[in-house]
């Protein structure tokens, strides 16, 4: 039964070679497009759940208010919702962290008489007031009271990323969707055209009495086999060009290593379905 | 209990055109039958119902303990492999040699192909073709593609064998030799359905029972035991 199975899987593929490698080579390219498209959500997601930990509000104050109005605006602005912590930052505090993280400038500040930092609150958010619209709400609200002379929040560009992200992951969706489509329509009717040409075979074997499962079983090995190549091949490009994005585009790109297996599973899984609805239309 | 039953058997095809009407009959173990008439009688048609190609529009068959009206979808294949069929146009597979065409009835039921192997060469050395197993289909005579298609049909042993016009494609010495093989067949027990127009043949198998049909209906129904 193995060899017999194994035979008319191998019989199959060589009564329609040419179609077989034109869907794989089908599936490859449209599983790597989508592989691409996966790799770039995957990554500008990755920033923006980072960043959006990150994310904190920078509140200056102005320079000339006196020491119990700053305590004043410390506590009413620790009573918002959504605050969880609030350091102070110092002039001194606030030199430290730029030399720190510019030491090639740390000389220019010499030529100042004062230190040119303002004095400011950073504010750490609840993890649920980590959202653009909620930030955006915040810093206004914050920016009018007494005494505050600017805040900063950088949510503009973290929405902003945010809109990429799930523009990325929409795009991902479409495509695998037509993906799904247009790779099942060729995997289809190169299955199609395999049990047409051997159309007298299969008669025969229902007529000495194969059951169903051994008449259909090479097509979907077939069919299955084309989706899986198509998908493995995606996966070893992709591989490939994310290993050596160092040497071709100067900087090495994050690897998300549950891409490739998925690539190739969605090869198999398509390639699967489209056999099977390939045989239960011609056969039924 | 007989192995075949038909009872009040009507086919119709596309809704307008009996094949088979209002059809009665039963064949035991053993026997002999030919299923004559003229073209378009049916012959063909019923057949077809006995190895459940089709199924009647009206009435029942009951073949070795399936009926069609209970019969489930899969269980056909385990029907098919207790009944042999042959045809006027052999169906042999040009794409591999004869013994190929013949283990093939065996690999499809989980034989292995060793003991596949071996049951074949022995069906196919009765024959008398053990020096033509390596052949390709296109490279036999009709009456030796006719045989290839009789060792593939008998290969698995079946209850009963059907021959849809078996010797219409082959020369009259060779078409005596093939009926001489049904013969044969049937002396050891297998139940034997031959449909033909050929009624020259019906002088040649002493112990038969003829059916014949017009218009898909059963006009006589003989049994010759002695001649
Ligand atoms: N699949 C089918 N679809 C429609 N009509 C059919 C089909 N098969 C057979 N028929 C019709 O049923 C009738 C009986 O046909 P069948 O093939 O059984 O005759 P037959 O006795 O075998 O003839 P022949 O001697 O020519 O082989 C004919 O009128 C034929 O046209
Ligand atoms: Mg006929």
């Amino acid at each position: 039964m193995r060899n017999f199975i194994l035979s008319e899987t191998l019989g199959a593929y060589k009564s329609a070679k040419g179609m077989a490698w034109i869907s794989i080579a089908v599936s490859f390219v449209l599983i790597l497009i989508f592989g691409v498209s996966l790799y770039l959500s995957s990554t500008v997601y990755n920033i923006f759940q980072i960043e959006k930990k990150n994310i904190e509000i920078d509140v200056y104050i102005k320079g000339d208010i006196p020491e119990p109005f700053k305590n004043r605006l410390y506590e009413i602005i620790k009573q918002f919702a959504g605050v969880e912590d609030i350091d102070f930052i110092s002039k001194e505090d606030a030199l430290k962290v730029f030399s720190q993280r510019y030491p090639q400038y740390s000389d220019i500040l010499g030529v100042f008489s004062e230190v040119p930092f303002p004095e400011s609150y950073v504010i750490q958010l609840t993890p649920y007031w980590k959202r653009p619209d909620l930030i955006r709400h915040l810093v206004t609200e914050i920016s009018v009271l007494p005494g505050v002379d600017e805040v900063y929040a950088g949510s503009d560009w973290i929405a902003k990323l945010s809109r990429i992200s799930m523009l990325f992951i929409g795009i991902s969706l479409i495509l695998l969707v037509g993906l799904f489509l247009a790779i099942s329509y060729v995997i289809y009717q190169t299955i199609r055209l395999i049990i047409n040409a051997r159309k007298e075979l299969i008669e025969i074997l229902d007529l000495v009495g194969a059951t169903k499962s051994t008449i259909e079983i090479p097509y979907l090995i077939n069919g299955t086999i084309y989706g899986f190549l198509g998908g493995l091949f995606a996966a070893i490009v992709l591989k490939l060009v994310i290993m050596g994005s160092k040497s071709l585009f100067f900087f090495k790109l994050p690897e998300y290593g549950v891409i490739y297996p998925l690539l190739v599973v969605i090869g198999l899984v398509v390639g699967l379905v489209a056999s099977y609805l390939s045989f239960e239309e011609i056969l039924p | 209990m007989s192995y075949i039953t038909f009872e009040k058997v009507s086919k119709v095809y596309q809704n307008r055109w009996f094949a088979l009407e209002d059809v009665s009959f039963e064949i035991d173990k053993g026997e002999f039958v030919f299923i004559i008439g003229p073209t378009g009688a049916g012959k063909t048609t019923l057949l077809s119902h006995i190895y459940l190609k089709e199924f009647p529009s009206s009435g029942e068959v009951q073949i070795l303990g399936y009926s069609s009206k209970t019969i489930k979808r899969h269980e056909v294949p385990f029907l098919r492999r207790k009944i042999g069929v042959i045809f006027q146009d052999f169906k042999l597979l040009h794409d591999r040699n004869v013994l190929k065409n013949v283990t093939i009835a065996l690999e499809v039921t989980g034989v292995p192909s060793g003991v596949a192997r071996e049951r074949a060469i022995e069906i196919l050395r009765e024959l008398g073709m053990a020096d033509k197993i390596s052949k390709m289909p296109n490279e036999l005579s009709g009456g030796e593609g006719q045989k290839v298609a009789i060792a593939r049909a008998l290969v698995r042993e079946p209850f009963i064998l059907l021959a849809d016009e078996p010797t219409g494609n082959i020369d009259p010495d060779s078409a005596d030799e093939i009926l001489n093989i049904l013969k044969r067949v049937n002396d050891r027990g297998t139940t034997v359905i031959v449909a033909t127009h050929n009624y020259a043949f019906l002088d040649k198998v002493v112990r038969k029972r003829v059916i014949s049909l017009q218009a898909g209906k059963v006009i006589k129904d003989e049994k010759f035991y002695i001649k």
